[in-house]
């Protein structure tokens, strides 16, 4: 682990703020969070039934709470009854800055494990429609499993290689999440497994791999739709080149700014080794585990014209 | 198939059948499944599944799923049957549990603590056998 913080000091010393903070908080265990789920209770019978909990909340986030309770969550009556999801902080952001109405069409382009899916579904309140797509079968076990507790109806989970999407439901969707997977640095603080497969040549693979689904995501967006591309992870190549390089492949493509009340965020990086980014692309939001004492996350938010 | 599920609903639990009418209900295999009307058409990819799966259908009876009794649970006016907190525990659990209830007749029931349905039991002489399926259920 040492070891990996020497590597990402030496990576990101020109662009992360408060560096030696940022390593520290990397070090530092993960708070306990979960969204409530009103899609099968109303709020307040789902907060007497948790008041053990001691529930804190969020701040930023009506549904989203901490406990610094000891012992298994996962084992609550709350918990099997799907009226809580244990979820990082940080993931509830995207879908928050995606904000779906009730009768959208929408895309959770890689989808499992399922808690933004759920979180999409809770903002929709069960209607209209989520296609939730991913590609493992493993993948997909978690996430239908998730979709049960929660009680998600509005949903369709299909399996596929994202990529392809765009060919297939061009102008389709009024809001897509592309959540897309990445090298995962930031959540280092949950699980040490995102350590051991991080490399240089896979940050490299896992860019490309972004730019090809964000591209598809894209054409699956109607006219006026609004994509939020997300990551959780700091290597500019998997953010804001990924983003550079949509708005420069779609003239259509706009990006938006982000404000979440209560939460600190910091502007997108204008550059990286080098490569000079679009100016627009300050409007991304980063998110440091030292900010708001999460994960780390990097989220974009991009309208279709 | 759907027409036994609708009727088995509305006879033994009290659900009426107009309160699936804001959905769409369709078959796959033997389970009778729910969604929204949106996800219910939709039909322009291959799909895994859509929607919840609330009902299964044998040849001699209709048994309601965990998932879809805690969905459509507060609309179940018969054969319900309310259990304190150390029997709710059990029953996620997966046990049985021993109670004799009146005006509940024999077969599947929900189960509720307190207001919250937590899913279906089979009852029988005086036991409650928890149909919550083992990946679902309290561990520990």
């Amino acid at each position: 682990m040492r070891k990996f913080l020497t590597r990402l000091r030496e990576r990101y010393e020109e662009i992360i703020p408060d560096l030696n903070l940022f390593l520290d908080y990397l070090l530092l265990p993960l708070k306990t969070t979960f969204r409530i789920n009103t899609l099968k209770a109303e709020r307040e019978e789902i907060l007497s039934l948790i008041s053990d909990l001691n529930p804190i909340p969020l701040g930023w986030y009506r549904d989203g709470f901490i406990t610094e309770k000891e012992g298994r969550i996962g084992n609550h009556l709350a918990h099997f009854l799907g009226y809580i999801y244990l979820q990082e902080a940080a993931s509830m952001i995207p879908v928050i800055v995606l904000s779906p109405q009730q009768d959208d069409r929408v895309l959770d382009m890689a989808a499992a494990p399922g808690s933004k899916t759920t979180q999409l579904a809770q903002f929709m309140d069960n209607h209209g429609l989520i296609v939730a797509n991913d590609t493992s079968i493993k993948r997909i076990k978690a996430l239908s499993g998730n979709i049960d507790r929660a009680g998600v109806i509005n949903t369709v989970v299909t399996r596929m290689d994202g990529r392809r999407m765009g060919r297939l439901l061009p102008e389709y969707f009024d809001k897509i999440l592309l959540d897309a997977p990445c090298s995962a640095e930031g959540t280092l603080r949950k699980s040490k497994e995102a350590l051991y497969r991080w490399s240089e040549s896979s940050i490299k693979r896992l860019s490309s791999l972004q730019k090809g689904l964000i591209s598809s995501a894209f054409r699956c967006l109607k006219k006026g739709g609004v994509l939020v591309y997300s990551t959780c992870t700091f290597a500019p190549e998997e953010n804001e080149e990924v983003i550079d390089f949509l708005l420069k492949k779609f003239e259509d493509a706009k990006l938006e700014e982000i404000e979440v009340k209560g939460l600190k965020t910091r502007e997108g990086i204008e550059g990286w080794r080098g490569k000079e980014y679009r100016e627009e692309v300050k409007r991304c939001v980063r998110i440091y585990p030292q900010d708001n004492d999460t994960e780390g996350f990097f989220i974009a938010r991009v309208r279709k014209l | 198939m759907i027409e036994k599920f609708l009727s088995t609903f509305e006879k033994r639990f009290g659900i009426a059948k107009n309160n699936f009418k804001r959905f769409s209900i369709f078959t796959y295999q033997n389970g009778v499944w729910m969604a929204s009307r949106e996800a219910g058409d939709f039909n322009r990819l291959r799909i895994q599944r859509r929607g919840i799966k609330i009902a299964r259908v044998f040849p001699h009876t209709v048994k309601p799923t965990t998932n879809g009794m805690q969905l459509l649970g507060r609309e179940v006016k018969k054969n319900r049957i309310e259990l304190n907190k150390e029997e709710a525990l059990r029953f996620c659990k997966g046990e049985k549990v021993k109670l004799r209830k009146r005006g509940v007749e024999k077969g599947f029931v929900v189960v509720f603590y307190k207001n919250f349905p937590l899913g279906v039991g089979l009852y029988k002489e005086g036991e409650l056998k928890s149909q919550v399926p083992r990946a679902r259920r309290i561990r520990g």
